[in-house]
């Protein structure tokens, strides 16, 4: 099959001890940078473009192809230790991978994300082999209209993403609406809600607002708390999944790693959405939603996998098309014009050593993350014996310098600290940050393609419903908005009971 | 503590705030800091990478090239024009942030000639107007006289109405006097897939993102705005030839610094830069990555400002963009 026969030609390529020093370099410092909080793939991305001129090109697109996925993986490992994400699509994992290391289950859950990423991350790369150019396709037919109905779909689930009371969900949701309305808006270019000031000119950054949200609010919960703390921590039990937990993850494993690819070549939807999507749909078809939130294991396994194969899946757009469809992948697309590769439809064909080569180092850089990671789990969980008092402070040094290598700027820093004092005030009083991350990810995608949408069609809401994939999203967000009514379990009341016994 | 100790203290903090005085040494004499007004990977940032190592090489002085992309570039001049006045703050300023955003923005509140000095124009990319290869427009004249007969019913796509690809646009609707309803999206690489997926009819957008598709057979050109026909699309009329030789906008990129920095510091730049941009690798490398070398001296480049400042704003009061 011709397939196999360029694969092979691609892992002839890779196989180079030069190309596998490039892969393995990438792999290992995108998990590196996936752990610390705040320094994303992108940054380090950047920071490694100028060495694209002295490095041979394959080498180099296969090294920062390494970091972009590698960061998938690495950015779970803070989130389920210390409850701060890493990387703002592992967001989600804390909320049931930290109650797991609370309940002394840290190994398990490092293990199924890793596991999880791996299986979801290969699937993802013979997705990318096989299918690149009709996925590619059919990504273009996501236009405004399409994209409007996905923002819906993924807000109604936002009461799917919550624990608690309902009520307070949805007013988190929906500050974390308005709070996406401030900034450049794309379509006037005129300033919203800015009062002036330069540092709110883009909105406000997610990546700054999740660490101040999640991270720093966390440890300022835990200074008022510290003297019961401790006793938690020292609890660390085996440190492989068992049997069990691999039954339970399969499901989850398997569903997210189809939805991330999906909704990973979506220019413009990014793995964080697709992270909350998974979660929310893993609680949806759990036999106990009511349990999520406390530590289940498929609330680590179905996100964890699908950020993986969303991170594949933003390939296919780059390679087939030339389109970027995040942060990373621009960086990449830039990447390949400096190396006069000349990014779009032609790539593939006219550059057969460089796709395949990357699809290569793609399957082996998976294995590589997977070697890497297991063996680390023994190391990391040791973090949760260093004494929280040095902890602490270690976190808030990281989230600040993460806060700066955002956008070279002192103003994010402040914001990040303003946000963890709303954050810490969240969480005091019980109101929940997973809405508004949530809704104020989703903010900007949700208010203009329906402005763009309106524009196509000359303001007629109908576009909607009569381009047939629009039309299916909404029905679904319908679906996931009346179906609690029929069900009997209603899970909010139910977790709220737990948490009152 | 005791006397001793505090007195150590005292001497060791005295003596970290004396420093060494800032010596009138041969100007550069240590690292430069570069903006660059896009998030990395952005069509400036792939601009800047282009020839910064080169230039630090002539200069024999790091240059590091920082990222400011806030508020579509503006907050990278506005950091220049407010840096220290010593040559070590340069601004690799990109067309539509100099000359567009004051025109539309209130949040630009520089004024590019008194506030800035231009050193040299490097790059220009030009505007391609193009549609779907399935599309029934095989000419601009075609699809003019469609627009001509149905006010606001072609939808274009482009990368923000602070783009010179935009500018192209509304000027030729402006001379022809026709409407096109334009969808802004947050760049030109967003603006594609609205393209490829048949979201709108047509696109103005750089050469750069449509060039690859042009020459898959996906996409096709009907104008570039261009003053000679680009070699690698022979068969694509400029604007001049079409009849619209004002429609001449292209995204271009140049090296600037903060008004009020000394001649000193300007006369070892001006040649540096120069040297810099005329240099085979360098053109080679520009080329290879779609950028069009065009270098303009820092006379040329105030000249070519002043030309730009004045037809935009024609155009932005023909289109009503103001900066309410």
């Amino acid at each position: 099959m011709e397939t196999l026969q360029s694969l092979a030609y691609g892992f002839s390529i890779f196989l180079q001890p030069t190309n596998l020093l490039y892969c393995f370099f990438g792999v290992l410092l995108g998990t590196l940078v996936g752990v610390l909080p705040g320094l994303g793939a992108g940054a380090a991305i950047s920071l490694l473009l100028p060495t694209v001129f002295h490095a041979p090109p394959v080498g180099s697109m296969i090294m920062l192809a390494g970091i972009c996925y590698g960061a998938m993986y690495g950015g779970s490992t803070t989130s389920i230790l210390v409850n701060i994400p890493g990387e703002v699509a592992s967001v989600v994992s804390t909320f049931d991978g930290y109650q797991m290391a609370r309940q002394g289950r840290a190994g398990p859950a490092l293990g199924i994300a890793a596991f999880g990423s791996f299986i979801a991350g290969s699937f993802g790369v013979i997705g990318l082999m096989l299918f690149a150019p009709t996925l590619a396709n059919f990504a273009l037919r996501f236009g405004p209209p399409e994209y409007f109905s996905l923002a819906v779909m993924s807000l109604t689930l936002v009461t799917y993403v919550s624990k608690g009371s309902i009520i307070r969900s949805l007013m988190m949701a929906c500050t974390g609406l308005i709070l996406s309305a401030v900034g450049m808006d794309p379509i006037t270019s005129k300033t919203r809600f800015t009062f002036g000031l330069s540092a709110l000119m883009d909105g406000f950054e997610i990546v700054y607002v999740a660490m101040g949200l999640f991270g720093l609010s966390e440890v300022l919960i835990n200074l008022g708390q510290s003297l019961k703390k401790d006793t938690l921590k020292t609890k660390i039990g085996n440190l492989l999944p068992t049997r069990q937990d691999w039954k339970d993850s399969a499901l989850p494993i398997a569903r997210g790693t189809v939805l991330g690819f999906f909704l990973g070549i979506l220019p413009g939807f990014g793995t964080a959405i697709t992270t909350f999507v998974s979660y929310a749909v893993e609680k949806r078809f759990s036999k106990h939603p009511e349990k999520f939130g406390t530590g289940v294991i498929e609330g680590v396994a179905g996100p964890e996998a699908s950020n993986n194969s969303a991170s594949s899946g933003t390939f296919i757009p780059l390679l087939s098309l030339g389109i970027p469809v995040n942060v990373s992948t621009s960086i990449l697309l830039g990447a390949l014009m400096i190396l006069g590769l000349q990014p779009g439809p032609l790539l593939i064909s006219s550059k057969p050593d460089l796709f395949w080569g990357l699809v290569a180092s793609m399957y082996i850089g998976n294995v590589m993350l997977v070697i890497l990671n297991l063996p680390l789990i023994g190391v990391w969980v040791q973090v949760l014996r260093v004494p929280y008092s040095i902890l602490s402070v270690l976190i808030i040094l990281f989230c600040e310098v993460g806060a700066y290598s955002v956008g070279n700027s002192v103003d994010d820093v402040l914001l990040m600290n303003i946000f963890g004092l709303f954050g810490y005030l969240v969480k005091r009083y019980k109101f929940e940050g997973a809405p508004f991350i949530l809704a104020l990810v989703l903010g900007p995608m949700f208010e203009n393609s329906l402005r763009r949408a309106l524009m196509m069609s000359d303001g007629s809401p109908a576009i909607f419903f009569s381009r047939p994939l629009s039309a299916v999203f909404l029905v679904i967000a319908l679906f996931f908005l009346i179906s609690p009514l029929f069900t009997r379990e209603r899970i909010g009341k139910k977790a709220i009971e737990m948490q009152e016994e | 503590m005791n006397m001793l100790r505090l007195m150590l203290v005292c001497g060791l903090v005295l003596f970290v705030f004396l420093g060494a005085p800032e010596a009138q040494e041969k100007y550069p004499n240590r690292l430069i800091e570069f903006v660059v007004q896009s998030a990395p990977g952005g069509s400036a940032d792939v601009a800047a990478r282009l020839y910064s190592d080169d230039l630090a090489k002539v200069l024999k002085v790091p240059i590091t090239a920082v990222n400011r992309a806030g508020g579509a570039g503006i907050q990278g001049v506005t950091y220049v024009t407010r840096a220290k006045k010593d040559g070590y703050t340069l601004l690799q300023g990109s067309g539509s942030s100099i000359i567009i955003l004051p025109l539309i923005s209130k949040e630009a509140t520089y004024d590019p000639l008194k506030d800035l000095i231009p050193l040299g124009h490097f790059v220009s990319v030009p505007t391609v107007i193009a549609v779907r290869s399935d599309s029934p427009f095989k000419t601009l004249a075609e699809l003019i006289e469609y627009a001509r007969k149905n006010p606001e019913k072609l939808k274009n796509s482009t990368g923000g109405i602070g783009t010179f690809s935009y500018f192209s646009l509304e000027l030729l609707c402006v001379e022809n006097k026709i409407k096109i309803t334009t969808i802004p999206f947050k760049s030109g690489g967003e603006a594609l897939p609205a393209l490829l997926g048949g979201h709108v009819d047509m696109a103005s957008n750089t050469l750069t993102t449509l060039g690859p598709q042009m020459a898959a057979g996906k996409v096709r050109g009907l104008a570039i705005t261009s003053k000679k026909r680009d070699p690698d699309f022979p068969n694509l009329p400029t604007t001049a030839e079409l009849g619209y030789p004002d429609v001449s906008f292209s995204t271009w990129f140049g090296v600037f610094a903060p008004a009020g920095v000394p001649q000193t510091v300007t006369s070892v730049l001006v040649p540096a830069l120069e040297k810099v941009f005329k240099d085979p690798d360098v053109v080679k490398r520009a080329e290879k990555a779609q950028f069009t070398v065009d270098y303009k001296g820092p006379d040329e480049f105030r000249k070519f400002i002043e030309n730009e400042m004045r037809l935009a704003a024609k155009v932005a009061e023909a289109a009503k963009l103001t900066k309410e």
